[in-house]
């Protein structure tokens, strides 16, 4: 067992700590969370570092299949700024690594060299308004011709007002109580798509959106895999659940390392009764507590994205990883706003931000509950 | 032992809550937070309502209320909207009460009788950026010149600063940590006062502030219980800590309910939809352990306030309360944003709101950290 980064790897996530301490710094976050637009100049520099290619194939000019690679990318992201790191996420894990998995051969070569080359936004729409964890799918892809037509209601997709590609499920069930469904490949701006815009606690600037489809047209061939792939939506789910979970547990990581920093380095400077508060077991060993958790954390995503890398199933320990890094995230943010007291809970200090945006690993692609069903079934416990 | 409220507390809970449900729909809670503005239209309803005799003393014109009925109303208003109970405070807490527990008969005649009627608004200047949880290490400086004292220095999230008429400033008038603080009734429109919101990330309304005070001109007479009180400040404030405790103790409780029962509305409707209910046990636990939680410190909130009613040294239970009360509120607050997950994390959900506003508690008032001291101490540590 070698527990360290390859040469690759070590180098990837230098230069992008390198660009995160340069670009993502304290005020132009401050500014752009303020804002809670789009970071649309700060992602265009991003895209040039050509890390959205991360885990799409050579030969359709990406770096191949470095999962850990592009975690390590999600998480030095997160540290700073994980409505940022949420942009670098779409291309990379849900338009690169998913079609990279999933795809139909004409899907691979339209879609994969542009997200290599442009970081083109992929968006994810699956959950459904009262229906977070896409339990019950009503949106509806109805046969019209040769092709379909397809009507309903999403919620909660990220990034869905930017997405040049969404992927889309339907249920294309022929009567009500069937549970096919289906996932297309759909334009992000297709006629038809009615995209709003609904306001959260925190990742602002990576906004949550409600999508209204009116008779949108769609080709069998837009189906993700090809026309063979009709009514298989639920297993091809699986797969891209993994994905999107090891993803997001990456950028846990990243957040609770964050809050964890700045918390620390408050507590080594703030003193009050005659010394830095840092050396008061009960601030210092709050953060050493956290410390021990954050590192487990870590861990647990690098292993997870090892074995994905080496293409073993592990589901299992990827969700492992997600509730894990949620759990810390939160924690490390909530102690930080308790080692940095009343300043803390002010806008103009960081630590608020932290809370804001670790709060939504509760439910970000899944539920943990849902979450930890998947994880019990794995030990016979469905 | 008997657990009922008497007729008076159970109608001021009546009175309150029918004040909430009418004053406080979810729409003016919601746009309370959005725009931050102190709430100055809710505040005028609950003094033309009486809401602030309740514990002035009859001799005043008041109710003579006690610390039971101060919980009580902060309880119910917290449980809708947590920073009408903060503003509150600016005429119950450091108006009202402060002049009853350590204002002399002069001052009490002065300001009650408008404190009553709505026409004042008190705050409570102590922290400064240097001493916050350190709060004797205060460093404002009053400076005696003839029968007057001139005030320097920078006080610190100071809520009520900017729209209170009276500031009960606490100042350095000799080196001695804990005999040589002075507390003044500050006129805030002096020459030489200034103060400025903060931006928070809850609680917002509350005109909590950064405060200024260059060379602010006060009388001895304004010397909190008159110039005999010099230098007494720290043992004026060491009176209001275990009301002050259960009050914040109250905040907490009231946001406890609201996130429970939110959460319970909604475990309901999604049950109702999948139909699956085996499926949400561990949900239902969730919901019972707030429950639990939020009903073991509302039970010590109580008790608390009997002691105190009752005369008793209660130092340890209203610090064990208010620790309590805070962190639980944090923790439920918690549980509560991952059971309603997507849906709670909207700005519209008043589960958010509450989230961001509990969190000060465990801050403000005394740190956890510090009533863990404080309690450690009584047990003989």
């Amino acid at each position: 067992m070698d527990f360290e980064l390859n040469r690759e790897d070590t180098m990837i996530r230098d230069a992008i700590r390198d660009w995160v301490s340069k670009e993502c710094t304290r005020e132009v976050v401050g500014e752009l969370d303020e804002m809670g637009a789009f970071p649309e100049k700060l992602f265009k520099k991003l895209s040039k570092l050509g890390f959205c290619g991360m885990i799409v194939p050579e030969e359709y000019e990406g770096e191949g299949k470095n999962i850990l690679g592009a975690c390590l990318v999600v998480e030095e992201i997160a540290f700073a700024y994980p409505a940022l790191a949420s942009c670098y996420i779409s291309p990379t894990f849900f338009g690169g690594a998913i079609i990279s998995e999933l795809g139909s051969d004409e899907q691979k070569n339209r879609i994969l060299s542009k997200i290599a080359s442009k970081s083109n936004i992929t968006s994810l729409a699956f959950s459904e308004p009262e229906d977070p964890d896409a339990e019950v799918i009503k949106a509806a892809a109805k046969k019209q011709g040769d092709g379909f037509v397809i009507t309903g209601e999403k919620a909660y997709v990220s990034l869905a007002d930017q997405a040049d590609l969404l992927i889309l499920l339907a249920r294309t069930s022929d009567s009500e109580a069937g549970d096919d469904l289906t996932l297309f490949c759909l334009d992000g701006k297709a006629d038809g798509i009615d995209i709003k815009h609904s306001e959260t606690m925190g990742y602002r600037g990576a906004n949550t959106c409600r999508i209204s489809l009116t008779n949108v047209t769609a080709e069998p061939s837009d189906i993700l895999g090809g026309e063979g792939q009709l009514g298989h939506g639920r297993r091809q789910l699986a797969v891209v659940n993994d994905l999107i979970q090891l993803a997001y547990a990456a950028s846990a990581v990243g957040m609770a390392q964050g809050a964890f920093e700045y918390a620390l380095q408050h507590a080594k400077q703030r003193e009050q009764f005659g010394q830095v508060i840092g050396r008061f077991p009960a601030i210092g060993h709050m953060l050493t507590d956290g410390a021990c958790k954050i590192d487990a954390a870590r861990l647990m995503v690098y292993r997870a994205a090892w074995m994905a890398n080496k293409g073993k199933i592990c589901s299992k320990e990827i969700f492992m990883a997600r509730c894990m890094g949620a759990e810390v995230a939160v924690k490390a943010a909530m102690d930080g706003l308790q080692v940095l007291g009343g300043y803390g809970y002010t806008m103009e200090y960081d630590i608020q931000r932290y809370i804001r945006d670790s709060v939504a690993l509760f439910s970000v692609g899944k539920s943990l509950d849902s979450l930890k069903e998947h994880i019990g079934a794995s030990y016979g416990l469905a | 032992m008997d657990y009922s409220f008497t007729k008076e507390q159970q109608e001021l809970r009546e009175k309150t809550v029918a004040f909430v449900t009418k004053e406080i729909p979810r729409e003016v809670a919601r746009e309370v937070d959005r725009t931050g503005e102190f709430p100055h239209d809710l505040m005028k309803k609950l003094g033309e309502q009486g809401f602030w005799r309740i514990n002035i003393p009859k001799k005043y014109g008041g109710d003579d209320g006690t610390i039971l009925d101060l919980i009580i109303f902060f309880e119910e208003i917290s449980k809708a909207l947590p920073v009408l109970s903060w503003t509150a405070g600016d005429v119950l807490l450091y108006g009202n009460n402060i002049l009853k527990v350590n204002g002399n008969e002069a001052q009490r005649q002065k300001y009650l009788p408008r404190l009553a009627k709505g026409e004042l608004m008190f705050c409570f200047a102590l922290t400064e950026p240097d001493a916050g949880s350190d709060a004797a290490n205060i460093q404002m400086s009053a400076v005696r010149d003839g029968d007057d004292y001139v005030l320097n220095g920078s006080k610190m999230f100071i809520s009520g600063a900017s729209v209170s008429h009276i500031a009960v400033t606490n100042t350095r008038t000799s080196p001695d940590r804990y005999r040589g603080v002075t507390s003044f009734l500050v006129d805030t429109s002096s020459p030489g006062y200034s103060a400025t919101p903060i931006k928070k990330l809850g609680y917002k309304g509350s005109d909590t502030c950064e405060v200024y005070y260059k060379d602010v001109r006060v009388s001895q007479d304004d010397i909190l219980g008159g110039p005999e009180c010099l230098n007494q400040g720290w043992h004026q404030m060491m009176r209001l800590l275990n009301g002050e405790r259960l009050v914040l103790s109250a905040c907490a409780i009231g946001i406890m309910q609201t996130v429970i029962k939110e959460c319970v509305t909604y475990l309901q409707a999604r049950k109702k939809r999948t139909g699956a209910a085996i499926r949400f046990q561990d949900t239902e636990h969730k919901i019972a352990e707030m429950a639990t939680s939020m009903e073991a410190a509302r039970q010590l909130a109580y008790y608390s306030a009997w002691m105190m009613m009752k005369g008793m040294e209660c130092v340890k239970e209203t610090s064990m309360c208010k620790y309590l009360c805070a962190d639980s509120g944090k923790k439920i607050a918690l549980m509560g944003m991952e059971i309603m997950g997507a849906e709670g994390y909207a700005m519209g959900s008043s589960v958010q709101q509450f989230f961001r506003d509990i969190p000060i508690l465990s801050i403000g008032g005394g740190t956890s950290q510090i009533q863990k001291n404080v309690i450690a101490k009584t047990l003989g540590l």
